[in-house]
């Protein structure tokens, strides 16, 4: 005996099917989403910074204020994003800090390596020491292994901060570590001393 | 009888305008998921390209290797994109596209957002999709779009504040403030898609009556044509009997009439008084019904279209003196006095001679009828009207005259003044309905004015050329 609408069951199954593929579909890339905001809030390894001005290093730190020191990868797309909330401290900050910017550079790469986009806007940074950090020794000097790390020494080289500036992986805008330094460079006091900080890895596991 | 589709009622324009706006709007849909679709495709490129040129590798020291978001952006983007561009592509104009279509849009504006490292530029493209969302008119798609949004920024709030809000501890309501700006658009939106949706109503409405107003009018139209053909065709009918008959009834009528002159005449050769009276009663009553048949056989050729002109060229002084002396007895009769002014310059005139006579003869015969020791005038001039050289004949006389009423249709066939002029003067009622008709076959006209117990007047235009004003078809070339 036939129904007196044949294919209602299949549009109704059909339907369903349906349902079922977007609710699927849905929870697919809701968890992809969530995979790339995980690994975008993935911190990378904190620096073990000395809490004063290391000795043996080739940098002078600043005796009449603070010292800013930044190391980046010099590779780092990341440190696009550290770049500009660098930019925006020192714009923002009423005393103006010695900067030094590190840009790494291994020793097997040839040379100009560390020559990139970031160097030259680095290099615009009012004020800015932009240095090249010949097979990191300077960077391991500072305990330092995320690009993008910031330290920020005092006057008489003692350790006040030492963290990420970016809110997650190259992601620009307002975030803790930065609010923290424009806090610092201008009342000198800041309630937060270390944050995340997100970058590419100065080092290979193999370095 | 040709039976006719009746037109639709009322209601059935509202039912009309249902089924038009529900068409539209399938149309607007079907469209709108089409250009989604491309859309989808286009975000998709826009990604993988964003992902390739922002952040191609990421750097372990020496070592690279692609960048997640450039495996995020081929893999993850064509995953939000390409169920809604399939079902845009498939299932156009179905609800579950839409709405489907909406979450994309706003996932893939989540994505873009952190492919593009969080620019705020890129922001935009949620308040940008929110807008080309309401180009579907149905401000429903709207709501899961919102939703997607809120809960981004929710349940990012809750995990990774710092990524959304820049601390690292923020309020668990902090979400409402992001929210409360894509809704903030969504109201303008929400109002737009209603006036929109108000306006395709209305258009579908008038449509709907449009279309009801041209289906009316074809079928009065057409009914109007049928009711036309139907009394055409009876005037056809009617003239046809009438010219059949009249013709039928003058055969054996002249018999009567030639018989009752030829008894007469032997009357009168053998002297006999007695039946003389009554065979000149028999001769007289016959002319009057021979009369009658021919006005009525006039007048239904005209009605049948089958009376045409003879157009000739003659000399209207000629005629008109040929017809003054044709009516002097008929004037005298009733003790009247017949004056006739011609002008010198009215000239010979090109139309048809024995209709031109016939008028006035039936003009002057009703003014020495209804007129008794009066005067009859008849005045003839050329006169040019409006670049047209015409020819008026004016017929005037001191008889009984008319009221308004009686001038209304008195050129009416089987028309007289009233009941009692029939009774009082004779005649069919035909004489005037006759000039009337034969004035305007020839391209002229005739008008009246009268006053009751002092007189009418009666003018008849003619041109000068019949030809040059009428269609050919009526007269012999």
């Amino acid at each position: 005996m036939f129904s007196r609408k044949p294919f209602s069951g299949l549009f109704r199954r059909g339907r369903v099917w349906l349902g079922a593929l977007l609710v699927l579909w849905f929870a697919g890339v809701g968890s992809g989403l969530w995979a790339v905001w995980a690994y975008d809030n993935r911190p990378g390894a904190a620096a073990a910074a000395p809490s004063h001005w290391p000795t043996g290093t080739a940098l002078a730190s600043n005796p009449s204020g603070p010292t800013l020191v930044f190391l980046a990868h010099p590779q780092c797309t990341c440190t696009s994003a550290s770049l500009d909330e660098l930019a925006e401290i020192l714009a923002r900050a009423r005393t103006k800090p010695r900067t030094y910017v590190l840009f790494l550079k291994p020793a097997n790469v040839a040379n100009g390596w560390e020559q990139t986009d970031l160097w030259r806007r680095a290099a615009l940074l009012p004020g800015a020491r932009v240095l090249r950090d010949d097979e990191g020794v300077e960077a391991r000097k500072f305990g330092v292994e995320t690009s993008g790390q910031t330290l920020f020494y005092d006057k008489h080289g003692t350790l006040i901060f030492s963290g990420g500036i970016t809110g997650s992986r190259g992601h620009a805008g307002e975030n803790a570590g930065e609010l923290a330094l424009i806090s610092l460079l201008t009342d000198g006091r800041a309630d937060r001393r270390a944050t995340n900080v997100f970058g590419c890895p100065l080092f290979a596991e193999t370095d | 009888m040709a039976s006719l589709e009746l037109p639709p009622p009322p209601d059935s324009i509202a039912l009309r305008a249902d089924e038009l706006f529900a068409k539209h709007k399938h149309e607007i849909y079907v469209h709108t998921d089409r250009l989604f679709a491309s859309l989808m495709v286009l975000q998709w490129v826009a990604g993988i390209l964003f992902a390739l040129w922002i952040s191609p590798l990421a750097w372990f020291g020496t070592v690279s290797r692609t960048h997640v978001h450039v495996w995020a952006a081929i893999f993850l983007g064509g995953a939000i994109c390409s169920v809604p561009a399939l079902l845009g592509v498939f299932r156009a104009g179905e609800p579950s596209t839409r709405y489907t279509i909406a979450v994309a849009q706003m996932l893939m504006g989540a994505l873009l957002i952190h492919l593009t490292g969080g620019r705020i530029e890129t922001h935009f493209h949620v308040f940008g999709s929110l807008a080309f969302l309401a180009v579907y008119r149905d401000w429903r798609v709207l709501v899961p779009a919102t939703i997607v949004v809120a809960a981004d920024h929710a349940l990012r709030g809750v995990f990774w504040p710092q990524s959304v809000y820049g601390v690292l501890v923020a309020s668990q309501w902090r979400w409402l403030e992001h929210s409360a700006w894509v809704i903030f658009e969504d109201v303008f939106l929400f109002v737009s898609c209603r006036r929109s949706v108000a306006d395709m109503k209305d258009t579908a409405l008038r449509t709907a009556a449009l279309e009801h107003a041209e289906r009316e009018s074809s079928l009065t139209a057409a009914q109007l044509r049928i009711t036309q053909q139907q009394a055409e065709s009876a005037t056809r009918a009617k003239s046809d009997f009438l010219a059949s008959m009249s013709h039928e009834l003058r055969t054996p009528l002249n018999a009567i009439i030639l018989y009752s002159e030829l008894l007469q005449e032997e009357a009168r050769d053998h002297q006999q008084a007695g039946p003389m009276k009554d065979l000149e009663r028999i001769h007289s009553a016959g002319n009057h019904l021979l009369g009658l048949i021919n006005g009525i056989l006039d007048l239904s050729k005209i009605e049948a279209g089958k009376m045409t002109l003879a157009l000739e060229q003659f000399d209207v002084r000629a005629v008109v003196t040929d017809l003054a002396s044709t009516v002097a007895p008929l004037v005298q009769k009733n003790a009247n006095t017949l004056v006739v002014h011609c002008s010198e310059d009215v000239g010979p005139i090109h139309s048809d001679l024995l209709r031109t006579r016939q008028i006035l003869l039936n003009l002057l015969g009703n003014a020495a009828k209804f007129t008794r020791q009066g005067t009859i005038t008849l005045d003839v001039a050329r006169r040019v009207e409006g670049g047209a050289v015409n020819v008026v004949f004016v017929v005037t006389d001191t008889g009984v005259g008319m009221t308004e009423d009686q001038q209304r249709k008195i050129f009416e066939p089987f028309t007289q003044a009233d009941v009692r002029t029939t009774r009082k003067y004779g005649g069919s009622g035909l004489g005037l309905a006759i000039v009337a008709r034969f004035c305007s076959l020839m391209g002229g006209r005739v008008s009246v004015e009268s006053q009751l117990g002092r007189g009418s007047q009666f003018t008849v235009v003619l041109p000068v050329d019949v030809a040059a004003v009428v269609d050919a078809a009526l007269y012999a070339a």
